[in-house]
């Protein structure tokens, strides 16, 4: 199925929080991983996503770091600060407040 | 071209953020292209359609650096903004410089060359208030760290601050707490302090007082009501001055001169022209301004800048010319028995600087008409070298064994130098007519003045001499200095590295790298006579470093460094 640009939009702040809550990671490896855990639902430009990424870094959410790895070029990682596990934590709920408030609604019997 | 570079390259024309961003976003984007071909050939595609996909996927490259401009702010209008605003500045700024340059001097002469003709009030003696005891940086450059003048610290609590404490400026005014950390007396600091040093206080009960001879002290504005020096000021003049107040430098120097307990010549008449080097033409006034903020502009922006030094830019030592003159003038005026015998200019000039040639062509007329002028370049106007010494703050002045040349900057001792007492002096202050400061580390600003008073007092004893046979004397009389406890070279070259470094990070910032590196090589070749060799910036670092700390530790080391010893000075040129 493929995802509706507008619903992608909201919601890859919070997925690429979500993923670097688990590990450091450089643009592409995030992009892998919102493909392949959404089963390629989440087939986000691939451009698109470090203009998200910059955004994040200048509201202190994350923090870049370049490594360097044999035979190839540096990477930047990005960490998620303390300021960053805290803007998850926001979204996160504010997220399953959300879905709850839809699915309550959806899964409704008006009969 | 490759098609991968051509993509980079629309990127980053595209962009609109500070370089140093654009770099980031361009080697990001190329490792993102990479790896994402590299996935695809692993699939199978070759590298060239690999390549072609992956920047397909990425997007146009206008579009993704929109989307990127805007997530890192829009930094070349911003700039081009700032520099419309900052230009305009400069002008406004340029303009009223140059009008106080042409209106913010002052002249006050005394009609009849004697007399004092004004009294710059005290200096302030409330300045803003410290919350905490500034701490001792080691490894700054600056000299003056922890100023404790007029502050009021009864509420501190600076028990375990004693290394702080012993790099300290202070005054009388200073208001102590009750719990001082043992070593830091600063009432003792004082009462040392005050001393001349070198066992000038026989003397001066042996009637060598300087009484009879005068000495004239061209400097800043002084607090000419001091007890110090009051009874004994006959002239004061303002020559081009534009401070309004009265200086810590004149009144610290015109003290050590001939201040009545803490001066080598206490009894000498003073003869006092307060005056400036600052240019009063508008243009070099407007240009340094101007150049100093442009500068500024361009540093942010990485690019190199010519200009941004504001300090010589602003000199003309036509006016240290005129003031020494001037003196020269009133000299001509004074009975015989009371002409002025030296003059004492805190100043030094060098080729190629503006008023160079006036300053030295004033000397010449004082050397005919039998003045000595004392200035800090008194290499370049007599061949003569001095420095100063250090001296730890309870240590016996009087004692020649307790002091040490300073090593850190200075002449190389391998030359003749004379040595004088210079750190840990305590002079008048110019917040009040009986303050005191007390300053743990000097300059030659407080060894000319020393020179000077020593010189009236060689007039006293022998009217005949001049400024080699005193020289001379000086130096066949003086003692060389404790070959102990040189620093290391450790040490040495520390001290060499934070010093060359802080002032390539200022220099970087004021001039652009290019123009830093440039001169790295300039002075390279200064320092050792040959071509800079074709190496990195950080090699050639490290080669000036190494030559510096050589150059100090020669400085330190140097045989020929003779501190001087008033007495026996004295007594040889009376004998002459």
């Amino acid at each position: 199925m493929k995802a509706d640009p507008q619903l992608v939009k909201g919601t890859v702040r919070l997925l690429a929080l979500r993923l670097l809550a688990k590990e450091p990671m450089y643009g592409y490896q995030i992009i892998q991983h919102l493909r392949g855990q959404s089963e390629g639902y989440f087939r986000l430009g691939e451009g698109a996503l470090y203009p998200l990424l910059h955004e994040l870094e200048h509201q202190g959410f994350v923090r870049p770091e370049w490594q360097d790895q044999e035979n190839r070029p540096k990477r930047r990682y990005y960490h998620l600060t303390a300021k960053g596990k805290k803007e998850l934590a926001r979204r996160l709920a504010a997220w399953q407040g959300f879905t709850r408030a839809v699915d309550s609604v959806l899964e409704a019997r008006y009969v | 071209m490759s098609d991968l570079e051509e993509y980079l390259r629309q990127l980053r024309d595209a962009l609109d953020v500070t370089s140093a961003r654009a770099e980031v976003i361009v080697a990001e984007t190329r490792c993102h292209l990479e790896a994402r071909a590299a996935e695809l050939q692993q699939a199978g595609e070759n590298r060239a359609d690999a390549l072609q996909r992956a920047m397909r996927e990425f997007g146009d490259p206008k579009a993704t650096a929109r989307a990127l401009t805007r997530a890192n702010g829009r930094h070349r209008t911003y700039r081009r903004l700032l520099q419309a605003a900052l230009a305009l500045c400069c002008l406004v700024l340029a303009a009223g410089a140059s009008l106080y340059s042409l209106y913010g001097f002052r002249t006050n002469l005394t009609g009849g060359g004697a007399g004092v003709a004004s009294t710059p009030p005290a200096e302030r003696a409330s300045p803003w208030p410290l919350a905490e005891l500034p701490s001792y940086d080691a490894t700054s450059l600056s000299p003056h760290q922890v100023r404790l003048q007029c502050q009021d610290l009864r509420e501190f609590d600076v028990s375990d601050r004693l290394a702080d404490l012993l790099q300290a400026s202070f005054d009388s005014r200073t208001q102590w707490p009750e719990e001082l950390p043992e070593g830091f007396d600063p009432a003792r600091f004082v009462e040392l302090g005050k001393n001349p040093g070198l066992g000038l206080r026989a003397l001066h009960a042996q009637g060598i007082t300087g009484r009879g001879v005068s000495l004239a002290i061209i400097d800043m504005p002084l607090l000419v009501d001091h007890v110090e020096y009051a009874d004994r000021l006959r002239l004061y003049e303002e020559l081009h001055v534009l401070e309004r107040r009265a200086s810590m430098h004149g009144v610290a120097v015109a003290s050590i001169a001939a201040g009545r307990t803490v001066g080598v010549a206490p009894e000498a008449d003073v003869y006092y022209v307060a005056a400036t080097w600052l240019t009063s033409n508008p243009v070099p006034w407007a240009r340094a301004l101007s150049g100093l903020l442009l500068a500024r502009v361009n540093s942010r922006h990485g690019r190199p800048s010519a200009g941004g030094d504001i300090g010589w830019e602003m000199v003309d030592f036509t006016w240290a010319a005129r003031t020494i003159e001037r003196v020269l003038d009133l000299n001509r005026d004074l009975p015989a028995a009371r002409k002025i015998r030296v003059i004492c200019i805190e100043v030094g000039w060098s080729p190629g600087q503006r008023g160079y040639e006036a300053a030295m062509a004033a000397v010449e007329r004082a050397k005919r008409e039998g003045v000595f002028v004392i200035s800090s370049c008194l290499h370049e106007t007599h061949g003569l070298w001095f420095h100063g010494l250090a001296r730890e703050p309870l240590d016996d002045a009087d004692d020649p064994d307790s002091y040490y040349p300073v090593a850190a900057w200075g002449p190389n001792l391998a030359e003749p130098t004379l040595l004088l007492p210079m750190d840990s002096r305590a002079t008048a202050a110019p917040t009040g007519e009986g303050d005191y400061a007390f300053y743990p580390q000097g300059g030659w600003s407080w060894v000319t003045p020393y020179l000077a008073g020593l010189y009236a007092l060689a007039c006293q004893v022998n009217p005949e001499v001049t400024p080699e046979v005193f020289w001379e004397t000086a130096l066949a009389t003086g003692t060389p200095p404790a070959p102990s406890a040189p620093p290391s070279r450790e040490e040495v070259r520390a001290q060499m590295e934070r010093r060359f470094d802080t002032s390539i990070a200022e220099a970087n910032e004021r001039e652009g790298e290019e123009e830093v590196a440039r001169k790295l090589k300039l002075r390279y070749e200064q320092l050792t006579g040959e071509s800079a060799p074709e190496v990195s910036d950080a090699a050639l670092r490290e080669r000036l470093i190494d030559r510096m700390t050589d150059d100090a530790i020669t400085r330190a080391a140097g045989g020929q460094g003779k501190i001087v010893n008033p007495a026996a000075l004295i007594e040889a040129l009376r004998r002459r």
